[in-house]
């Protein structure tokens, strides 16, 4: 048995002060025969979840605590009950939230349930007039021990001893000096001894703190005294529910309001979905979801673009309330997979709003429910292979190019393999930064995780408030779900935007030119079209978009693997067997198939959807895979695999799910695998089969999809499909307004140009502040010059708004006053070109200078009085110049493709071919040039890493792979923008043709 | 008409090494301070800068670009020394001679072509002396100021010489790059030139003030001036220099502020030796500091006496130090400019009216005096100030 019990501990969630994981520190722990000890980060609870998990695993009891900061004072608390945690919650939440904190004022009023320590005289003495019982006083070598002891003895309160450990061993000193360097902001040489732990302070042996008590061994043995008296037994099985307001019978509430929309969207009730509708409500009331759903269908109704995602889209009730907009029962959708009677933790509702809609949608819900009770799920933002080396490299005072060239180049090359060619202290920086890894950097927001509980908040988790003045959870959304709170997830999506937007531009669109019937017609067109009416699952050109994988700028299926992928799907039938098969099976599949989980089976499921014979691997799971071919695409298909295979109950399918995909699996997934061939067994399946079904279950550790989440997101895929071919320059205009795909801005432009489109410049009297489209052309709106300012958009806009057009140069500077910097991004973006002349570029700039230079000094207006002050002559920019002013201040070339500009060294390039004949030089080797649009890291089947390649030129894009022994030759050379040389063969993939790179080089 | 030579002798110490090894000639040769990976090119040769190397690039990038490169150290003593002969050298034409760095040197022979004949003699003999007394190759232009010559030198392949007859300036500078000129590198003139797409120097000759005015502001009459020719400024011997600066290269850039404060105090240290010896004072210190990513802060630092002694000036360099050096990215250079020099006659000194502190002061000076003396003949490393 131990005499001391470490109850000041840090984790890597103090910031600038603990090293170590949580795992880490259990681990230790026991090595030194200590079964017990406390997590006291500072001003919070982060890490408790993770401590409880791990202590769990360990075998540890886990203390709960925290070490309150301020400026001048500190102390620590540790939970000795329910109300004491509630207590610590809110001191923490006051600590943050309260600009005119004070502990001693707090404490007074929030020390119930806690036990307190500090060498603090003060708030020693304040505690003492309230209560001396559960106060003592902190003695830790190196801190004014013996002053600490003297204190104890002068206010008769008990002394414990402790080591305020940061790391747990003493070589690990250096590692949390360089945290605290990175908390600062600032360098090694400038941190102030006082702010740092010393050597000592570590996570030690009994034995070692004995050597410094012996004077004292009381403090030592009040160590064990406080430790009985926390509170060890955490039990999170309780679900917290939000509680829908003003709406006592939600039950009743629900199931009417799911019955009248179910009435609205079928039309007539089958008794099918009558049955299915009670089927889901009797398990909603039961698990007592009923209020969850009226929230959700609260917030939904305050939008009207909302697409509900996840396994909620398997629900009926959700599809009746518009959470959702796919039909479970004609997509053959499992409830079960999101919610199922024996389920024990919460699964929530994901919904997407436009983007720039999101806000406003967390505002109502902060102001429909109390704000006491509301908060948004926290995210912890920690220290990433790149991050890391940011960081500490800035430590090191490496400039901040140096740090970007060397990540970039690190992110590359395999983080194994050792980079002899570094420079110092290169070498340093990379061993910390791999030693950091993990470590808390800061408190951020999730991206939509949103938490509404009956209570306060403040009772459950400590709470921060973020520069914007909301506040938010300590806890990450595993922690919230863990502690069994239920969020929902309000996320921004920006391809409802791009459709919200080319909606919008359709209706307002110019009919200027068109004749009265087609105005008449495309009035009644435009008219119709809305979100929800948008049903474009028959069209025959959006079906020819995914058909032929064009699918640039829609969403969810614009990646090269998706596009190839559609290719290979539509090379497998003519475009009318295409139309008259299930389509929407098909793309909601390659979605899903094309996730890690799955991705291995791509060849096989194309080869069957070709016709190739196949039969399920066991009759039992006929019904499973069969929409599949076989292959286990789906989540869901995993417990239904389980349940048919092996017997599993459905709440144990679930929970095989969730284990296989889960890290610190290892026992229960052998427990599960035990189980699985145990049942397989006992329905006579052969050991062969239930090995290769296992090993399809086991590759779901990898990202995958369940059905209902892929299918909500095909269905907004084809109505982003119909607008890119019936209205291509409102789409793309939209999709490059929002900014959100997966592409960069350059690689877009390039495509519209391959759709037809004419990308025309800024122009002072044409663009808007995004992109706008009409007919065949594309107008690059003010929001692609870079520095311009939004306000000096707007005062643009609105100026040509309310006095018309400008008509020269000087019509517009005597309009409108705007700084120098400002004229010349907007004459340099070529806004002037047209109401002026590209030539003369120079003049303007000169006219910009020198209007503003006398409007400065007040003594003359030069845009009214410029006879005597003519421009002098100057030269035009050459057309190289025009070129990298496109560059400088747009970002990429529009009038050309960047491969014009080197012309002379690509001529020189012998025997090279264009991407679009590349379908004639199967099997053969070809010279290419190509500008890189997109690249994707891999690693191949021995873990090496390969790298899949988009490249383009001036006909079309290309596909190049560059397989390990060419990646490790080559990848230093990858990776910006600019031209290659790429040397390969062209290898027919199933039909898609795809460059083998064996040799790249620059231009 | 004023009459100022510049002569050039390009990559100074690398002719120097290769007259003592002469397998070292047409090869491409640079000259670091340390030979380590991280070491900035601190002089190249012609031969290196037609390889495709600069002046301050690493050594290490600079060994991928030119394989063939020679690196060789850096002797900032050596090549002093090595450069004294030609300052003797170039004091026998005149005594106004001006010196900045080793192998660049100007001189006013202003009102001596009776004694040395035309610039065209001059510098024909100049170039012959230099390339038979000292084996050394050499650019030398004349004209009627200091940045015409030097413009025209550096201008002109090795081994030859030009005259820019006065009056002809203008009509010499109009079909260069307006790059050259001096005042093109300071604040925005040269984003505003390039702005307004005007890369020669004949363009801005062409332009009126009044058109330049505004959109250059108070550098329009320096630029127009340059763009004309005109350079009033002297050639200053070196008992004249208006400032002292002694500057340092971190190799590697370090953010030590132990490091940095320690070659500060040397820098210091070599600047107020440099000081005593031309028996002058300064009154105001401006620190540079050089960061590694070319950003440059500075502080400046006045004094109400002025002063060659450590002891005065000791107490204000760190605060000087932590002033300037705020940022964490490494520092690159320092460098140390004493400027508002006042010249002292010895025995000049102004004494304390407390007795006791004016015997610590003299105690110290005299410490001085004597370190002063020991490194007049030992050297600046003979005696080194430690710091606790």
């Amino acid at each position: 048995m131990n005499d001391f019990i470490h109850l000041h501990v840090h984790s890597w969630y103090s910031r600038g002060e603990g090293v170590n994981s949580i795992e880490d520190l259990c681990k230790h722990s026991l090595s030194q025969n200590s079964t017990v000890f406390a997590l006291t980060d500072t001003n919070s609870l982060y890490g408790m979840m993770t401590f409880v998990k791990e202590a769990a695993r360990h075998g540890i009891t886990p203390l709960i605590g925290s070490e309150i900061k301020t400026r001048e004072q500190r102390i620590l608390a540790w939970v000795s009950n329910t109300q004491g945690y509630q207590n610590l919650c809110r001191l923490i939440s006051l600590r943050h939230c309260d600009p005119e904190f004070s502990l001693d004022r707090s404490l007074s009023e929030l020390c119930s349930g806690l036990i307190l320590a500090t060498d603090h005289p003060h708030i020693l003495k304040q505690l003492k007039k309230i209560s001396a019982e559960n106060i003592y006083v902190e003695v830790s070598p190196g801190y004014n021990m013996h002053g600490a002891l003297s204190l104890s003895k002068e206010l008769g309160l008990p002394p414990v001893a402790t080591n305020r450990a940061c790391f747990i061993h003493p070589r690990e000193h250096a590692l949390h000096m360089l945290l605290k360097a990175i908390e600062h902001q600032t360098k090694l040489c400038r941190l102030k001894e006082q702010e740092l732990a010393k050597e000592t302070h570590f996570f030690c042996n009994s034995q070692h703190m004995r050597m410094y008590f012996p004077h004292a061994p009381q403090a030592l043995k009040n160590t064990l005294r406080i430790a009985e008296k926390c509170k060890t037994d955490w039990n999170f099985s309780d679900l917290i529910f939000p509680k829908q307001h003003k709406t006592p019978k939600s039950n009743q509430t629900l199931y009417a309001l799911a019955l009248a929309g179910c009435q609205k969207r079928y039309g007539t009730i089958h008794p099918a979905i009558l049955k299915r509708l009670e089927h889901e409500m009797h398990i909603v009331e039961t698990k007592g979801f009923a209020d969850y759903f009226l929230i959700v269908h609260d917030i939904v109704k305050q939008s009207s673009l909302t697409c509900g995602r996840g396994s909620a889209a398997a629900s009926l009730i959700a599809y009746a309330l518009e959470i959702t907009h796919v039909d479970p029962i004609e997509h053959n959708l499992f409830f079960e997979r999101f919610l199922n009677l024996s389920r024990k933790d919460p699964p929530d509702i994901d919904i997407d709003f436009a983007w720039d809609e999101r806000d406003k949608v967390l505002d109502y819900v902060f102001s429909r429910h109390q704000t006491n009770n509301v908060a948004m799920v926290g995210n912890h933002v920690t220290l990433k292979d790149r991050s890391s080396i940011r960081e500490v490299a800035k430590v090191y005072g490496i400039p901040e190019n140096d740090i970007s060239n060397i990540t970039k180049k690190i992110s590359r090359v395999n983080p194994h393999q050792q980079n002899d060619s570094l420079l110092d202290p290169w070498p340093k920086i990379l061993s910390y930064s791999r030693q950091l890894k993990g470590q808390l950097r800061y408190l951020s927001v999730h991206c939509g995780g949103i938490v509404i509980v009956p209570d306060a908040i403040q009772n459950h988790v400590p709470v921060e408030i973020t520069p914007k003045g909301v506040p938010v959870c300590q806890w990450d959304k595993d922690s919230i779900e863990e502690a069994g709170m239920i969020k929902i997830d309000l996320l921004g999506n920006r391809s409802l935007a791009v459709i919200r937007d080319t909606l919008s531009a359709i209706q307002g669109m110019s009919i200027q030119g068109m004749s009265i019937q087609d105005r008449a017609t495309q009035r009644a067109d435009t008219h119709t079209l809305s979100y929800t009416t948008l049903s474009p699952l028959n069209d025959e050109h959006t079906l020819n978009i995914f058909y032929r994988g064009n699918t640039l700028g829609v969403f969810y299926f614009e990646s090269p693997a998706t596009r190839i992928l559609l290719k290979k799907a539509g090379l497998s039938m003519s475009f009318a067997t295409y139309c008259r098969a299930n389509h929407f099976n098909i793309n909601t599949l390659i979605t899903s198939i094309i996730r890690p989980a799955s991705n291995t089976y791509i060849r096989e499921w194309v080869d069957r959807l070709r016709g190739k014979p196949w039969q399920s691997i066991h009759p039992l799971l006929n019904d499973t895979l069969s929409e599949t071919s076989g292959i286990m695409v789906y989540q869901e298909q995993l417990s239904l695999a389980a349940i048919a295979l092996a017997g599993f109950t459905p709440d144990e399918g679930d929970e095989l799910r969730k284990v296989v995909s889960k890290k610190h699996r290892m026992k229960r997934l052998k427990d599960f695998e035990h189980k699985f061939r145990q049942g397989a067994r006992l329905n006579h399946v052969s050991n062969d089969i239930t090995q290769a079904v296992w090993e399809m279950i086991c590759s779901f550790d990898g990202y995958s999809f369940c059905k209902p989440h892929s299918a909500s997101y095909t269905m907004v895929a084809y109505k982003s499909a119909w607008l890119r071919h019936h209205y291509p320059a409102q789409f793309m205009a939209a999709v490059l307004s929002n900014q959100g795909g997966y592409y960069s801005t350059f690689a877009y432009i390039s495509e519209c140009k391959r759709m037809g489109l004419t990308v025309k410049g800024p122009d002072i009297n044409q663009s808007q502040y995004h992109y706008t489209g009409e007919n065949k052309n594309l107008h690059i709106g003010f929001m692609q010059i870079k520095h311009l300012k939004h306000e000096t958009v707007t005062r643009i806009i609105s100026e040509r708004r309310q006095h018309g057009a400008f008509t020269s140069f000087t019509h517009f500077a005597t309009r409108l006053t705007l700084e120098t910097e400002q004229l010349k991004l907007l004459i340099k973006a070529g806004c002037f070109d047209d109401i002026e002349h590209i030539d003369k570029r120079p003049q303007l700039i000169w006219q910009a200078l020198f209007g503003n230079a006398f409007k400065k000094s007040e003594t003359i207006d030069i845009f009214t009085i410029n006879e005597t002050h003519t421009p002098p002559e100057m030269q035009p920019y050459s057309a190289t110049q025009i070129l990298k002013q496109q560059i400088e201040t747009l970002g990429f070339t529009y009038t050309c493709h960047p491969l014009d500009l080197f012309l002379k060294p690509i001529q020189s390039i012998k025997n090279r071919i264009q991407a679009k004949d590349l379908h004639r030089h199967i099997n053969q080797n070809i010279t290419l040039i190509g500008w890189m649009i997109t690249a994707k890291k891999a690693f191949s089947k021995q873990h090496e890493p390969m790298e899949f390649i988009t490249f383009e030129d001036q006909s079309a894009l290309f596909d190049t792979i560059l397989f390990p022994k060419v990646y490790k030759r080559h990848c230093h050379l990858l990776g910006e923008a600019r031209p290659y040389l790429i040397q390969g063969k062209v290898e027919d993939d199933q039909g898609v043709p795809s460059v083998h790179v064996q040799q790249i080089k620059i231009i | 008409m004023r009459s100022v030579y510049f002569v050039n002798i390009p990559g100074f110490y690398i002719e120097i090494l290769r007259l003592k090894n002469k397998t070292l000639s047409k090869r491409p040769v640079a000259l670091v301070s340390q030979c380590v990976k991280h070491a900035y090119l601190r002089n190249i040769s012609e031969e290196a800068r037609e390889a495709g190397l600069e002046k301050g690039m690493f050594l290490d990038r600079a060994r991928r670009i030119c394989k063939d490169l020679t690196i060789l150290p850096l002797d900032s003593k050596e090549e002093h020394k090595a450069f004294k002969p030609l300052q003797k050298w170039i004091a026998g034409y005149t005594p106004s001679w001006e010196s900045l760095k080793p192998g660049h040197l100007f001189s006013d022979l202003t009102g001596t072509s009776r004694l040395w004949g035309s610039p065209s003699e001059v510098i024909h003999r100049m170039q012959t002396e230099l390339s038979q007394t000292f084996g050394l190759p050499s650019r030398i232009a004349e004209a009627s100021n200091k940045m015409v010559a030097r413009i025209a030198a550096k201008s002109m392949p090795l081994n030859t010489t030009t005259v820019i007859e006065t009056g002809h300036e203008s009509r010499f500078l109009a079909p260069l790059k307006a790059c050259v000129l001096p005042i093109v590198h300071s604040g925005p003139c040269h984003q505003t030139l390039q702005d307004l797409n005007i890369q020669y120097i004949r363009e801005i000759q062409n332009m009126k003030t009044h058109q330049l005015f505004p959109v250059l502001g108070s550098l329009t009459h320096r630029l127009k001036q340059e763009a004309q020719g005109i350079d009033p400024s002297p050639v200053f011997s070196p008992q004249k220099q208006p400032e002292i600066s002694r500057s340092a290269f971190m190799e590697p850039a370090t953010n030590d502020d132990k490091k940095l404060l320690q070659t500060l105090r040397q820098l210091l240290e070599e600047s107020l030796i440099r000081l005593r010896y031309l028996k002058q004072k300064t009154k105001s210190i401006k620190l540079i500091v050089i960061y590694s990513d070319g950003v440059q802060h500075e502080a400046t630092f006045s004094l109400k006496e002025s002063t060659f002694w450590e002891v005065d000036l000791f107490p204000q360099y760190v605060k000087l130090f932590e002033k300037a050096c705020q940022r964490r990215v490494s520092v690159k250079a320092l460098n140390i400019i004493l400027s508002q020099l006042e010249h002292t006659p010895a025995g000049q000194e102004v004494m304390n009216l407390f007795i006791h502190e004016n015997r610590k002061r003299d105690r110290l000076l005299k410490l001085y005096h004597s370190l002063d003396h020991i490194r007049l003949r030992f050297g600046m490393q003979a005696v080194r100030t430690g710091m606790l």
